[in-house]
């Protein structure tokens, strides 16, 4: 092997250990408990309790509601843009990634100042978190379906279902969206990755998710915070390896998602 | 045959109406709160104009906050540059392999963790029942945990290098793979080594988009709020921190104040991404 190959795989092999370790302690420290062992089952009793069951179910009911509306609002306004304005694309893409630079905990500030008051019922209901993780989520959603639609001739596609008696909605639903399955998986791997880590606006806004609930647990139960973390960990990198190794075409637009 | 006339392809009178929706959605959730605060860091209880919250930023209290959140994001973007650069490197010697899709897929995630699982993660790593420590005490007889408390700044710093890296390297990997064999080939049959080769042709490539892919780090980590607050509380003054906690109900809550943070906060974010597009405008000249 010569010199800069020894170089390269050491460095390799120094970065797995690095990424690969935190993981791995958390994960230990996690499952291993003086009553029973190497064993889950003090995570799987800690999820008996109703104070980490209900956060969770509200997270993977949030992510769900989160992805709905995201793509209900980025797809028909994407096709539109293709469509009847493309010289509007550069400005909406200005735009959707708005989000990326505002800081969540500057978003957060801004809507206890300005939007709360208005409306103290709506943001005493967990459902006030959705348009929030929609606006985190959208510099994502909107590059994930931007970069599939670029890929197809959308007013080819309209024109030929029309022509066979579609309207345009059965058009967007049976014809435009099977072609986007690639983006929508990628837009919502990535946006269900950024709900189940955030932190600052749910516990600012004082409802009740995962995040919010993991720090609260590390209180007092870090042992069974740590097994979470795992459990999230090794969950996110199933999901990103399922991402990147699925037969795809345009592989770009995987880590451009990813790096924005 | 198609009604040509109605075909939904050709451009209507008003192109902008499909836009207003997402427009409006921006507007309301987005702009209207940045906008609301901004215009709060001026205003006193009276509703009148004011500079006293700007000014009680000066105060030590909240100007070393600036200085910490500004440390910790050079010290971790710069740092978390290097490494990431260096792991970009490595990996482009081993393209395609199952080690690289290991490698990249790993980075992924790690990049993505910035928030209270990664302060789990280190907690269980060198925390006081942490995997190193144990291994540190038993081994060497050092007690980790105390030459580097968790909640420390340089606890924090760890933590954040651990996103920071991958992040540099999922950012980096396709400049650093374009750069083309023949331009090395050619160099080194002009008689170049490889420290010649690096400053003189990999280094002028790959300024522009090492320096944006900087900014962004450094971005990331002013912005990060999860992974600190989780390992060391409303003790780490960090400028996040400090505004979660007077937005938060605490004793103190002070909106003016909390308003006027980020009014700082979001000047400094202004003014790195003004950098980092000019910086990228010159990309372009090279990446055709």
């Amino acid at each position: 092997m010569n010199p800069v190959r020894l170089l390269q795989f050491g460095i390799i092999t120094i970065a797995a250990f690095g990424l690969l370790l935190p993981p791995i302690a958390a994960g230990l420290l996690g499952f291993q408990s003086v009553t029973h062992g190497f064993s889950a089952i003090p995570l799987i009793e800690a999820f008996g309790e109703r104070s980490v069951l209900l956060p969770t179910l509200n997270t993977l009911w949030l992510v769900c509601a989160t992805v709905a509306l995201g793509f209900a609002l980025v797809i028909p306004t994407l096709i539109w843009l293709h469509l009847q304005a493309p010289r509007l694309l550069p400005i909406a893409e200005s735009i959707s990634l708005l989000p990326y630079i505002v800081p969540p905990i500057a978003l957060v500030s801004g809507v206890s100042l300005a939007l709360r008051p208005l409306a103290p019922g709506f943001f005493a209901n967990i459902v006030s978190l959705i348009p929030f993780y929609v606006l985190i989520t959208l510099p994502f959603t909107y590059r994930a379906i931007d970069s599939g639609l670029r890929t197809l001739d959308l007013p080819t596609l309209f024109q030929a279902s029309e022509s066979l008696g579609a309207g345009r909605l059965r058009t967007i639903l049976t014809v435009i969206l099977p072609n986007l399955k690639r983006s929508l998986l990628v837009g919502t791997v990535l946006a269900a990755t950024m709900i189940t880590g955030e932190f600052v606006i749910s516990s600012l806004l004082l409802h009740h998710t995962f995040p919010t609930m993991l720090v609260e647990l590390g209180q007092s139960k870090v042992r069974i915070a740590a097994a979470l973390s795992f459990v999230t960990m090794m969950a996110t990198w199933l999901l990103m390896a399922a991402l990147m190794s699925g037969r795809n075409r345009n592989r770009s637009d995987t880590t451009t998602a990813l790096a924005l | 045959m198609a009604p040509t006339g109605t075909a939904p392809a050709s451009r209507i009178r008003t192109p902008v109406l499909g836009f207003v929706p997402f427009l409006l959605f921006v507007s309301l959730f987005l702009l209207v709160p940045i906008a609301v605060t901004l215009v709060r860091a001026f205003t006193d209880a009276e509703g009148g104009f004011t500079l006293e919250h700007l000014v009680k930023l000066a105060e030590p209290e909240y100007a070393r906050a600036f200085e910490n959140s500004t440390k910790l994001s050079l010290l971790t973007s710069v740092g978390g540059g290097a490494g990431g650069l260096l792991l970009a490197w490595a990996l482009t010697g081993l393209r395609g392999g199952a080690v690289h899709r290991f490698l990249l897929s790993l980075s992924g995630v790690a990049a993505q963790m910035g928030g209270a699982p990664l302060a789990f993660a280190f907690i269980a790593t060198i925390g006081a029942q942490g995997l190193v420590t144990g291994w540190l005490a038993d081994g060497f007889g050092v007690q980790l945990n105390e030459m580097l408390p968790i909640n420390s700044f340089v606890g924090i710093v760890a933590a954040y290098l651990y996103f920071q890296i991958p992040m540099m390297t999922i950012l980096m990997l396709p400049a650093i793979e374009g750069l083309r064999q023949e331009w090395m080939q050619g160099a080194e049959s002009l008689g170049a080594g490889p420290i010649r080769r690096f400053l003189d042709i990999s280094l002028p490539i790959l300024a522009p988009s090492l320096a944006g892919s900087l900014i962004l780090l450094f971005a990331n980590a002013f912005s990060g709020y999860a992974a600190a607050y989780a390992m060391a509380g409303s003790g780490a003054n960090l400028v996040p921190v400090l505004i979660g906690y007077f937005l938060g109900g605490n004793v103190r809550t002070d909106q003016g104040l909390a308003a006027a943070l980020v009014t700082g906060m979001i000047l400094v974010m202004v003014a790195i991404m003004l950098v980092r597009s000019l910086l990228l405008r010159r990309v372009t000249r090279w990446t055709r």
